[in-house]
Order: C-alpha cells, then structure tokens, then sequence
C-alpha cells in the first residue's frame, strides 16, 4: 500500500464525491423546504443520463448541448411531479 | 415519502419502456490518462469535477446571494412565519423544483460520463446520495457536500480492505452508525432548522 495508491485512491474519491454532492445537494434541498426525503432522486439522474443519451442518439448535437437540453427536460419533470403529485400530499406527515 | 419510491418506480419502467435493458454510453472521444509518475488522472475525470464544482457554485451563489435564496432559506426554516411576511409560495415551490430537476440532471450526465448508462444507476446512487445527505446534518447544504465528499473518500480508501465490490456497503455502514452516534451530523440540528 504505498503513497502512490493512496493518493490515486484520494483523487478518485474527490471526483466521485463532487459528482454524488449534486444529489446530495438537491435532497437536502426538497428536505429543508418540504420535510421529506426525496426518495426519486436517483431515477431524475437516470432520466437526465437518458435524456442526454437519447438528443445525441436521435439529434446528434454535442455533449454540453444534450446535457443543458436533457437539464431542461427533467426540470419540467421534476416540476411536474410536484405540481401533481407532491402538493396534493403537502400536510401529511414524512412517510 | 412512498409517493416519492412510487414516482421512482414509474421513471425507471417508463425509461426501461422506451430504451431497453442495454447499456449505453456517451460519445466521448478517447483519451489517455496523465501519468504522474504513477499518479494516473483522465482528463475526462478532470473536466467532470470541474462542472460539479461550477454547478455547486451556482446553487450556493443562488441560495445564498439572491433574494430567491433568501426567500427558500426563510421558507426552510419555518413555513408559516414566511408566508406570514408575504413570501408566495407557489412560485417559489416550482422554481426550487425546476432548480433540483435541473442539478440532478446534470449530476446524472455526469455520473453517465464516468461510468455507462443503465436503468438501475440513480437506485444504485441513491443510499450514497442519502448516506451524505444524513452525514452533513439534514437541512444543511453546506453538509450535504461536506458528507458527500468525505464519504466517497471513506469508500473509496475501504477498496484495499474490502475489496471492490463492497463499496456501497460502506454508506450503510456510515449511515447506520451516524444515526446511532450523532443523528444530528456533522453540521446539522436535531429539528429541521438550518
């Protein structure tokens, strides 16, 4: 187990755990406003993922364009879940 | 909340529906690692920490330099005092969550960018993602980085011990003992206060 290990090992922590805080960060955030943990915020990383997948499959643009576009997307998404589904269910307790 | 696992549910058969079990990846040009004299670091790897730092950036400088910030702070801390001194909810709620559809999407293409792409990945990140979340101290986003960041670094300096493939049964194992030891986190509160 030398320096070198470790160290790579370090850095790959870093990347990985500034990635994961984007999820983190966006649990916290529907948990501080709305007191409930946010258990589908997985599936709106895999929809983004897809989303980014399927405009440059189907319209071939660069990768920062499907990423902003799939962005748009799940926004709307996101947004529509909670105007149809989670405001409906506002008072009720955390489960 | 179980609305929330039941909405889960329905994206993943919805995606599974309309693009199959397969794998995908991104089209990334292929690149070699830099080599530091043993240091390996990918290029990729760089320019994906580099947008999870500037997408941090931008939630922190929205939450904590703007009156919307200051609007979901207050909001935050206690609903009935903010709507008493005028703050309208409504618009607020479909803009927080427009801002968290749009930071968890770009988190998905990246982690999409880093490894492939499958209907199973955000289940696969979501312990990690609430393992950081409980590790931070729940309502505080400064902790829920914090959390994240030391956890992936717990998880990954366990691979010499562990092995590989238990990874991810070090976030439950840092989640169990956080919420045996110090349910409030490291910079968080018992109640939901900020």
């Amino acid at each position: 187990m030398t320096w070198i290990d470790i160290a790579n090992l370090l850095i790959n922590g870093v990347i990985e755990g500034l990635v994961v805080a984007l999820p983190a960060l966006s649990m916290t955030l529907v948990m501080g406003v709305n007191r409930f943990p946010h258990a589908a915020t997985g599936d709106f990383l895999t929809l983004g993922a897809y989303a980014a997948v399927g405009c440059q499959l189907l319209l071939g643009t660069p990768l920062w364009l499907a990423a902003l576009l799939s962005a748009a997307v799940t926004a709307v998404v996101s947004a529509g879940s909670y105007q149809l589904i989670f405001r409906k269910l506002a008072g009720r307790p955390m489960v | 909340m179980l609305a929330a696992i039941g909405l889960g549910f329905l994206i993943r058969s919805l995606i599974s529906f309309f693009a199959g079990h397969d794998q995908r990846t991104f089209d990334m040009p292929l690149v070699r690692a830099w080599n530091f004299g043993g240091i390996r670091i990918l290029p990729t790897d760089l320019v994906i920490a580099g947008i999870a730092l500037a997408c941090l950036l931008v939630v922190f400088v929205l939450l904590y330099q703007t009156s919307f910030g200051r609007q979901l702070r207050a909001v935050a801390d206690s609903a009935d005092l903010a709507r008493a001194s005028g703050i309208r909810a409504k618009g607020l709620m479909l803009a927080l969550w427009l801002l968290v559809g749009a930071v968890s999407a770009i988190g998905g293409v990246l982690l999409g960018m880093k490894a492939i792409v499958m209907p199973e990945m955000g289940w696969e990140f979501l312990i990690p993602a609430f393992a950081a979340m409980v590790l931070g101290g729940i309502g505080s986003p400064v902790g829920a980085v914090l959390g994240a960041l030391l956890l992936c670094i717990a998880q990954e300096l366990s691979v010499p011990l562990l092995g590989p493939s238990y990874k991810l049964v070090l976030s439950f194992a840092v989640l169990a003992l956080v919420l045996l030891l110090r349910p409030a986190g490291i910079l968080g509160r018992i109640q939901l206060v900020r």
